[in-house]
């Protein structure tokens, strides 16, 4: 073999310092971190929807304009201030202008109303310059108000990233007449007070509705001869039907996350326990047992979870256990007495009343009890419902004195405390899921 | 053996090779951004030298200073005063103490008007008091100075002539130049000191003697002399993120998910600003955290542009950003 020559030696070391040379790390690059962001509703421009109606389009981006307002999260560039009045749905719009007026997204709309509604959504990000959201609903002639509820939901959820709640109705116990002998009947009702309706005539006291999964069926306390029985209600007829009668007192019923089932509290011979039934059956199982007062159930959207305020312990406190009954656990511990909890529908959190300081407070907290925030205080506030979105809780509040209680809602943030406009007095709120 | 020592040399050869290709993929040390901390570096024998000590010791006896400066012992200090007999109890007596008086200024005395002096009466004048004339004691007379030879010669008076006015004038020439010469030297040694200023604020002030970007001198910080990363120095890039931060409004949800930031990729023009839209590099799981990281590019590109140094800009061509919505 021919001796490796110096000349090929060194050829072979500089092609190995060449190969060497040639693998470099991957470009490194300057790390930053930035903390600490601030909360600001985003600013955003809705021109008119197109429309061949201009006045049936200018409506119809009303409604989606005091739905965003309304939630707390948006700010609605002032409509004449934007370069164009009536939105483009088919047009990429020019991002440098509507940056200029401030908006950080732009909402294109076309409406139609040609015997069926037609309603379609373009958002637009003006920062990146491309689509967030396309959209387009349908709907028969009565429908219109729920394509624009609709499409105020498609813009929220493209842009905050939680679900929306616009597209729903409220359930609450309307009261007239004096302070003294009130009466009080159900009335349902759109999120933005459309659409009223009374549910039951008002000649028996009808106490604490609630929806069911499905937003078909409610449920609710009736004072019937005098005496509290649970009813369940058919939205769509109007049926009312008991549930049947046991023991002395049925009441505080909730529908389970799968709609099949109830539960409620019986009392019977001085105690106080829950129960739960499937619906159309006619036996009720016992979940608590024992002297104490049980109610105010709510089941976990999981359906695996039941919380419910007990004064077991000596004062209303919030409990949890399994649905099926068993041991419960107390997860309420601050000042004063808890009630009415009600697990949120994307179960992270529960919202509940507590009385302390000679006030009322309405609040949340984790399931384990830890990270209690209170949202409200006033002298009479209690009874929180959720949105579907579980991140706004509708409640009602009464000042006292001669006047009397009202809607109010809150996002779980503390942020954008609203009365809710109702024709008469009203307490005892359920907000049904997602019409759609 | 010349064959053995081929199939060794090749394996050898390949092995390294493949060492050399496999070991240089190797990702490059992920560094986070950490706050600057000034280190002591303690070294430990400062702990751990052992004090000096001696074996041999003598016990030299010195007496203490002492505090008093006799040898007597102190004495119980005597109560004064008369402690065996009561004291004479004060009794009144007649004497009528005087009043205090209050003493004040003497009221002032209106100037008087300019009356005619009486013309004073011829009193006769009195007689000058017969001083004694003391009579100055007769000085002692000194002792009459012996007049001194003179031993130096007085120099007889100078006769001006024309070559000392010359020699004169030489020596005033000397001095001046010699002034003019510390003159110059002073100025220089200024002009000297005051480059040498200028250089030691050049020094200073310069960039490149403070910055990393050498890797030698300046602040120490991990790394190699040719690496890449983390080039700005802390207060840049402090002052990147704090820029930023002024643009960032996550969604209101974004606050209660825990734990949730998002990762950013920006590229920059030369002149601070964004070029395109910044790309999203960590995992989007949820539409909250979808939302946020839109609000993080929304941040990003209004913000823009941003005062990097131009010099620098290989080094901040790409900056990774992660947002997050809390403060730590």
């Amino acid at each position: 073999m021919k001796s490796l020559s110096r000349r090929s030696a060194l050829k072979l070391g500089i092609s190995g310092a060449a190969m060497l040379a040639a693998i470099n790390p991957a470009l490194a690059l300057v790390k930053i971190t930035v903390t600490g962001g601030n909360f600001t509703p985003l600013p955003i421009a809705i021109p008119n929807f197109a429309s061949s109606n201009p006045a049936f389009g200018q409506q119809m981006s009303d409604i989606v304009r005091s739905n965003l307002k309304g939630s707390g999260l948006f700010s609605l560039i002032d409509t004449s201030s934007l370069p164009q009045n009536v939105g483009n749905i088919s047009a990429n719009p020019d991002f440098s202008i509507w940056r200029a007026t401030g908006a950080d997204a732009v909402v294109m709309g076309q409406v139609e109303n040609t015997g069926q509604i037609e309603g379609s959504v373009r958002v637009w990000d003006t920062q990146a310059a491309e689509q967030v959201v396309g959209k387009s609903y349908a709907s028969n002639s009565s429908g219109s108000r729920r394509i624009a509820h609709q499409i105020s939901d498609a813009i929220y959820t493209s842009l905050t990233g939680e679900g929306g709640y616009f597209d729903t109705r409220i359930v609450f116990v309307a009261e007239t007449g004096p302070k003294a002998n009130r009466t009080k009947r159900l009335a349902i009702m759109d999120l933005d007070g459309s659409n009223l309706q009374y549910l039951t005539s008002g000649k028996t006291l009808a106490l604490t509705p609630r929806f069911s999964a499905n937003g078909k069926l409610l449920t609710y306390l009736n004072f019937d001869n005098g005496l509290p029985r649970v009813y369940l209600l058919d939205l769509a007829s109007g049926r009312q039907q008991s549930i049947g009668n046991f023991g002395q007192m049925t009441f505080s019923p909730r529908f389970s996350p799968d709609g099949r089932s109830l539960v409620f509290s019986v009392e019977q011979g001085g105690a106080t326990n829950l129960y739960a039934m499937a619906i159309g059956s006619n036996k009720p199982s016992q979940l608590t047992s024992g002297s104490a007062i049980d109610t105010g159930a709510s089941y976990s959207p999981d359906g695996q979870k039941i919380a419910f305020e007990s004064d077991r312990g000596g004062s209303q406190q919030i409990y949890i256990m399994g649905a099926g009954g068993g041991g419960a656990q107390r997860i309420s511990y601050g000042k004063g007495s808890y009630s009415t909890p009600v697990f949120s529908p994307k179960g992270d959190l529960i919202a509940f009343t507590r009385q302390s300081g000679g006030q009322f407070h309405v609040g949340t907290m984790k399931p384990d009890g830890s990270s209690e925030r209170i949202l409200v205080s006033s002298f009479h506030a209690e009874g929180p419902s959720w949105a579907p979105n579980g991140r706004v809780i509708m409640f009602f509040k009464d000042p006292g004195g001669n006047s009397g209680p009202q809607l109010y809602s809150v996002d779980v943030w503390g942020r954008n405390e609203q009365k809710i406009q109702t024709p008469t007095f009203a307490s005892d709120p359920a907000w049904s899921p997602l019409l759609s | 053996m010349r064959s053995g020592l081929i199939i060794s040399f090749i394996a050898h050869s390949t092995l390294i090779a493949l060492g050399l290709i496999s070991l240089g993929n190797v990702k490059p040390l992920v560094m986070d951004q950490v706050e600057s901390i000034s280190v002591d570096l303690v070294p430990i024998e400062e702990f751990s030298n052992i004090t000096i000590g001696s074996e041999q010791s003598e016990n030299i006896k010195t007496d203490a200073p002492s505090l008093v400066d006799t040898i007597e012992p102190a004495q119980i200090a005597q109560r004064t005063g008369n402690t065996q007999e009561d004291q004479v109890k004060p009794e009144i007596t007649e004497n009528i103490t005087p009043a205090p008086t209050v003493q004040t200024a003497p009221e002032p005395v209106p100037a008087p008007n300019p009356a005619p002096d009486p013309e004073p009466e011829p009193t006769a004048e009195p007689e000058p008091t017969p001083t004694e004339l003391v009579e100055p004691e007769p000085v002692l007379a000194l002792e009459p100075q012996v007049e001194l030879e003179p031993k130096e010669i007085i120099p007889a008076p100078l006769i001006r002539t024309a070559s000392i006015d010359k020699k004169r004038e030489e020596y005033k020439k000397q001095l001046e130049e010699k002034a003019k010469k510390r003159a110059q030297e002073l100025a220089e040694k200024k002009a000297k000191e005051a480059k040498e200023a200028t250089r030691i604020s050049d020094i200073i002030n310069a960039e490149e003697s403070r910055g990393a970007t050498t890797g030698a001198g300046g602040e120490q910080s991990a790394g190699k002399a040719t690496g890449q990363a983390a080039t700005l120095t802390q207060t840049e890039q402090n002052a990147l993120a704090a820029s930023m931060r002024k643009c960032w409004n996550p969604p209101i949800s974004a606050f209660s998910e825990d734990g949730l930031t998002v990762r950013l990729l920006v590229n920059l023009n030369r002149n601070g600003s964004v070029n395109g839209t910044p790309k999203i590099l960590s995992q989007i799981n949820s539409s909250v955290a979808g939302a946020t990281a839109k609000a993080a590019q929304r941040a990003v590109m209004r913000c823009s542009p941003y005062a990097l140094n131009a010099q620098k800009y290989d080094n901040w061509k790409q900056v990774d950003v992660t947002f997050d919505p809390n403060d730590l």
